[in-house]
């Protein structure tokens, strides 16, 4: 049986939290102070995978195995849209193929930085 | 390398430069591993404080093509020459046992760090000329022979796309839309431009700001030849907008006072639209440096915490990408 008080979850909050409020104000050295600021936002990032649980991983192989009509690892169906863009004319200009790399995107973007604004579109547009 | 080694070579040096004694003080390394230093120092010369920076040794983990520092140095001069605001150099430092090869430069005043550039008050009225003063800084430093630069490596446009794309599939992660903004830029090149001396890393984080905006240009290590419009591209990646999105330039300004001061410097027709092109180029090399960062982790030659992490910045670039693709 899986070991539940503290799950990993929480057991990742609780250093996460030990290093913030105790060792950060602690720490004078400015490059250091940076490091350690780093190295929280790392394990936030692995606390957002953990409550993810998958999630992401089994979202994007969905949205690939419709994109190229076929099942099948989530590595080797990357591997297959990389083929699909190299193989076809123009792929940049496939607002489905846009469609579906971005609800990937926004899902890996949701844990790996989940405060950060991408770019909007403009009026000027790419030609 | 220890400090009083290091002290001994400085005086040693920067006598020569001064024809008189020099005393040291106050010695800060700011950046650098085993490999590279940058150091914060003064000297007492000619009656006075004089703040200064040493540059040597070469990182082996740079990201490739980066200059070594005599290049650097030699560069730096050049264009200090042509009156642009970069550091003066006053003395070459040859490899020794207490250093590598490098050079001492005046330490300019003004601020660098990018969320003070983006936030303290007192760069209010910087925050407003700043995009302007980009432009012109770079139409001054595009407009400079290139022929003046030879000891800089010219690459076309196709090389540098091919290269930077070789990178990426070296490092065997396979990331769709890197593959898809790879196309782009192959599929439809940008227009032809003369060739020019490339900064290669102009960016908010790399200028030097005083109350009254741009006071210098740091970090030219990752100089070319070629085509010169990547410089504004690369100032317009999101990265470098430390989320200030909807100021493109740097965070602080935006594209058209950028490309008014610019084309107006270069009597010259850039358009929002080319500059686009060289923003998706901006964010894949960003993410092929991310890649790489993440790589010299993950590879073991340098473990470092910040490598690790910025390996999942990746999603950012893409993120970024597949909006700029949409734009079309």
């Amino acid at each position: 049986m899986a070991i539940e008080h503290p799950n990993a979850e929480q057991l990742l909050e609780a250093v996460s939290e030990f290093l913030k409020q105790s060792i950060l104000p602690a720490v004078d050295a400015p490059a250091l102070s940076y490091q350690l600021r780093v190295a929280i936002n790392g394990l936030g990032i692995v606390g957002r995978e953990l409550s993810a649980g998958g999630n992401q991983q089994r979202g994007e192989q969905a949205l690939l195995a419709e994109f190229l009509g076929q099942r099948g690892e989530l590595v080797t169906l990357r591997e297959q849209l990389r083929s699909h863009i190299e193989g076809s004319d123009a792929p940049y200009r496939d607002p489905a193929l846009l469609e579906m790399l971005q609800k990937i995107s926004d899902a890996k973007l949701a844990i790996d930085n989940p405060k950060y604004q991408p770019v909007r579109l403009s009026s000027a547009g790419i030609r | 390398m220890t400090d009083m080694a290091l002290v001994r070579l400085l005086e040693e040096c920067l006598s020569g430069h001064w024809q008189s004694s020099v005393t040291i003080d106050n010695v800060k390394q700011l950046t650098g591993g085993a490999a590279s230093q940058t150091t914060a120092f003064d000297a007492w010369a000619e009656g006075k404080l004089q703040p200064l920076i040493l540059r040597c040794g070469d990182d082996e983990h740079q990201f490739e093509n980066a200059l070594t520092k005599p290049t650097e140095a030699s560069l730096l001069e050049l264009v200090y020459q042509q009156g642009l605001p970069v550091p003066e150099v006053i003395a070459h430092i040859p490899a020794s046992d207490v250093s590598g090869a490098g050079f001492v430069m005046r330490r300019l005043a003004g601020e660098a760090l990018p969320k003070r550039i983006l936030t303290d008050a007192r760069f209010a009225t910087a925050r407003e000329l700043l995009a302007g003063q980009c432009g012109a800084v770079l139409a001054s430093l595009h407009n400079i022979d290139p022929r003046r630069a030879a000891m800089l490596e010219s690459v076309s446009v196709e090389d540098d796309v091919l290269r930077y794309r070789e990178r990426y599939r070296e490092f065997g992660q396979c990331l769709p839309v890197f593959d898809l903004a790879f196309r782009y830029l192959l599929d439809t090149p940008p227009t032809p431009r003369q060739a020019a001396i490339v900064h290669g890393d102009f960016r908010n984080g790399n200028i030097l700001v005083d109350e009254q905006g741009l006071s210098g240009v740091l970090d030219w290590e990752l100089a070319h030849i070629g085509n010169p419009i990547e410089d504004l591209g690369w100032l317009c990646v999101n990265s470098w907008r430390f989320g200030r999105v909807d100021k493109a330039v740097g965070g602080f300004g935006d594209k058209r006072a950028l490309l008014e001061t610019y084309n107006r410097g270069r009597d010259t027709d850039v358009s929002e639209q080319e500059l686009a092109y060289w923003e998706v180029f901006g964010v894949l090399k960003w993410g092929v440096i991310c890649l790489y960062q993440s790589a010299i982790h993950l590879q073991g030659k340098q473990r470092s915490v910040e490598r690790a992490v910025i390996g999942r910045r990746l999603s950012e670039c893409e993120a970024d990408l597949i909006r700029l693709l949409k734009e079309h």
